[in-house]
């Protein structure tokens, strides 16, 4: 252990006693790290903002629609829980048309009752928390309701009300029942009601087919022709494709900088090596073996390579934040990071090799 | 301490520069190699140093063959028994004279902390204490020479070998030089000296003609 730290202090010392060399280096690796993730990294940023996009339009969503006499029930919650793979569900009743109760005759507004145990994704109260007659709306709802503070009461055609809560962000997965009015109720296992529609959302896009059939033999209608299923397997195959063809881009673009980079980080340490060789030559002389003179430049260079790789990324990350570009992710500047270091690495080993077999009778002796 | 043992070396195979030679270096005894140019001397003395290999024959380290080691042995043998005094100083123009005078320790495994403590001892004793943070490319010849010979004597080397240690300095330089190889033979070590110095060969135990 004490041999390896002075290995590295040894390697670290060297590299500060040759300041061109280091510079150069350095400068080469920020240099491949800059060019990887502003080709590489933009193009994962943009693949990244694609697929958000498509995961906006609902890629992982399960609609089921199922008409007033099809038998489709609260209860169907319960059983769609046990299914693994699914991140959100609920069900909602059929429309109620409302209007202001403030404005009699005026615009009629669709309403819904809502069963979830997971309102709170949607910015609602858990259902528990809140009386049956209480409901949110969206700024569409509001909009026709003539309602712009969110505040006031809504009442049916049979003259039940509902008093209004507050504003809901509709999520892009229920904006099919814009302009949406909701008002939150108990799921009671004891005494289910009927509804009109179920919404899951699926852990991934390519858990969609899957979840979808499990949640057809859950239903349990009485009238399954009375039912029709709505996926976004279509989309969620589109991201598959995207993902997999700016993958492949992306990867291969990062396979040639790298090896052209290697090249030339090869090359320039191999003329850096010539140049010190009569250094190479006194430490075989003086007891250091060849594998001693290798770790100690390899340390030398993953050093280097280090400052460069941050250097690298903290340039590019400011210039892609100033001109507005996507950036990559943390894990993906990680990455280019350990193989600009790795690339660094395996580059100087031709050198480091070289330096090791300098003969030390040719550089030492003295004509 | 240090057997020469039907050495045969040539950089043409064809035709050697040194034949079926044998010598042997006692511990306690300074040797002088001497000879026209061109004869091998220097060759001679890196053969004897482990640094090249004979075409045949061999070289006995402590009893020891040192034929047929592998590079890393070798190389802890020459960190370890051998020290080095190079014609030129050999000194490493980006590190610091004490980086220098300390370099050694690396090689030998041993703390860098205790090196520099015995480093210093040294620097005082040649009288370059004073230049421990300058680089060589501040210190004279003489100077850089008795900085060479401090790195050379910092392992208290069993084995000292010089090629030329004096001729680039003056009379008084040499002196401290040759002084400092006596003290190190006294002390046990074998001392091997290739020169075209009279002064210093006329000061060594014996001289042995290539």
């Amino acid at each position: 252990m004490r041999r390896l730290g002075a290995v590295i202090i040894e390697a670290l010392a060297t590299a500060r006693a040759q300041p061109v060399s280091s510079v150069v280096s350095i400068v080469i690796v920020a240099g491949m790290v800059g060019a990887v993730l502003l080709t590489t990294g933009r193009t994962v940023g943009a693949e990244q903002a694609v697929l958000n996009s498509i995961d906006s339009a609902g890629t992982r969503s399960i609609v089921i629609r199922a008409e007033g006499d099809a038998g489709l029930d609260t209860s169907v919650l319960e059983r769609i829980g046990n299914i693994d793979g699914i991140a959100w569900s609920g069900v909602f009743s059929s429309v109620q048309d409302v209007t202001n109760a403030a404005v009699p005759g005026g615009t009629t507004v669709p309403a819904r009752l809502a069963w979830s145990d997971q309102l709170g994704e949607l910015g609602l109260p858990a259902a528990q928390a809140v009386q049956n007659r209480t409901a949110w709306a969206s700024n569409a709802a509001l909009d026709q309701l003539g309602m712009p503070d969110a505040t006031g009461g809504v009442v049916t055609g049979a003259g039940a009300e509902f008093a209004i809560a507050g504003r809901i962000p509709v999520p892009d997965y229920l904006r099919f029942l814009e302009p949406l009015i909701v008002a939150p109720q108990q799921i009671d296992s004891d005494d289910p009601h009927t509804v009109s529609i179920l919404v899951v959302i699926a852990e991934r896009p390519d858990l969609v087919s899957p979840v979808s059939q499990v949640v057809l033999s859950v239903l349990a209608v009485d009238d399954p022709t009375k039912v029709t299923l709505t996926t976004s397997e279509g989309l969620a195959t589109l991201r598959a494709l995207i993902e997999g063809q700016l993958g492949s881009f992306g990867r291969n673009l990062v396979i040639v900088i790298f090896a052209l980079t290697a090249s030339l980080v090869a090359a320039i340490l191999y003329g850096f090596v010539m140049l010190r060789r009569k250094d190479f030559g006194r430490r075989r002389a003086l007891g250091a073996s060849q594998g001693l003179i290798i770790g100690l430049l390899l340390t030398q260079m993953a050093f280097l390579s280090g400052i460069g790789a941050v250097i690298g990324c903290a340039a590019t990350a400011i210039s892609l934040v100033i001109t507005g570009d996507p950036l990559p992710g943390i894990a993906f500047f990680v990455a280019v990071s350990v193989l600009a270091i790795a690339v660094g690495v395996i580059a100087a080993l031709l050198p480091a090799s070289v330096a090791a077999r300098r003969d030390p009778l040719a550089e030492l002796r003295v004509p | 301490m240090l057997v020469a043992r039907g050495l045969t070396f040539g950089y043409d195979p064809g035709k050697p520069i040194l034949h079926d030679w044998d010598a042997t270096f006692e511990a306690g005894e300074v040797v002088a190699v001497t000879g026209p140019s061109g004869r091998g001397k220097s060759t001679l003395l890196y053969l004897l140093g482990l640094m090249l290999k004979p075409l045949a024959g061999e070289v006995l380290v402590a009893g020891k063959s040192a034929a047929g080691l592998r590079d890393k042995r070798r190389a802890g043998l020459r960190a370890n028994l051998f020290g080095f005094v190079f014609q030129d100083a050999a000194l490493d123009a980006s590190r610091t004279v004490l980086d220098n005078v300390v370099e050694t320790a690396l090689y030998r495994g041993d703390s860098r902390g205790a090196a520099i403590g015995r480093a210093r001892e040294l620097m005082a004793q040649f009288g370059v204490d004073l230049r421990a943070e300058a680089k060589p490319g501040q210190v004279s010849g003489g100077q850089a020479q008795r900085i060479a010979l401090c790195r050379a004597l910092l392992g208290d080397p069993r084995i000292l070998l010089a090629d030329e240690p004096t001729g680039n300095l003056d009379p008084a330089s040499a002196s401290v030089v040759v002084d400092a190889f006596h003290a190190q033979a006294a002390s046990g070590a074998a001392v091997i000296v290739v020169t075209h110095d009279p002064s210093l060969v006329a000061r060594c135990d014996r001289t042995i003609n290539l």
